[in-house]
């Protein structure tokens, strides 16, 4: 039996649609006015950690992706094993 | 001739606060990211699934350790201004009273690797452990001196 059937799709697409969400809370975090100009170090510390931010909301945002083409594809092979039963069964 | 003013405390007072909100915004995304490993782990239970859960179960620990660089951040930006010292929580900057703590983002990381099926291996964390080894075999008490 092919994996995907094993997979719950409306979850997955839960999970997708709450990636997508965190991903955009935390792009509203960086581009939320009053971003801080500073000095040296701390300036560097800022932006060292916009980057992790950026990096986790395109983490997410593939994850989203994933999460949704494996719900497809468990739909898929849920009409599938669903169309090859009703030319089994009578 | 005098030297510039030091700056006042009022001067990073938008900075200070800046990077507080920016904490908690990371810290309430470590405690979502969690949960979506927690849900990923439940329900995609093949090695793609697994794979994609261990990688939001990294994405949370490392907007945790972001978040506390941001809560750092901030009151390195408060004592610098010479205000209250330390954290967000005590200078009553964003998230005082509603800021998740490190517990809850622990728990919600605690509970996605729980519902991982498979060989759990031990973590990184040092913890002291108690130094005895092997098996301890029950004993009955000794006798009495009148041999009972």
């Amino acid at each position: 039996m092919r994996p995907e059937v094993h997979l719950r799709p409306d979850r997955l697409r839960r999970h997708a649609a709450a990636a997508d969400q965190l991903a955009d809370a935390l792009l509203s975090a960086l581009l939320g006015p009053g971003r801080p100009v500073l000095a040296g170090p701390a300036d560097d510390e800022l932006a060292r950690l916009e980057t992790g931010a950026r990096r986790a909301i395109g983490e997410l945002a593939e994850m989203a992706s994933v999460l949704r083409s494996a719900a497809s594809a468990a739909e898929s092979a849920d009409t599938a094993t669903a169309g090859a039963l009703g030319r089994i069964l009578p | 001739m005098t030297g510039p003013d030091p700056p006042s405390a009022v001067d990073h007072e938008p900075a200070r606060w800046w990077c507080g909100a920016l904490a908690t915004a990371l810290r309430d995304a470590a405690i979502e990211a969690g949960g979506i490993a927690g849900g990923i782990t439940q329900d995609w239970l093949d090695d793609r699934g697994r794979e994609w859960a261990e990688r939001a179960e990294r994405v949370a620990r490392e907007l945790v350790r972001d978040a506390e660089a941001a809560e750092d951040l901030a009151g390195a930006l408060a004592r610098e201004a010479g205000g209250p010292g330390g954290s967000v929580a005590s200078s009553g900057g964003p998230g005082a009273s509603g800021l998740p703590g490190a517990a809850q983002v622990a728990a919600a990381l605690a509970a996605a690797g729980a519902l991982r099926p498979g060989a759990r291996l031990g973590g990184t964390e040092a913890t002291r452990v108690d130094d005895e080894r092997g098996i301890r075999i029950a004993q009955l008490p000794d006798q009495g001196a009148d041999g009972g």
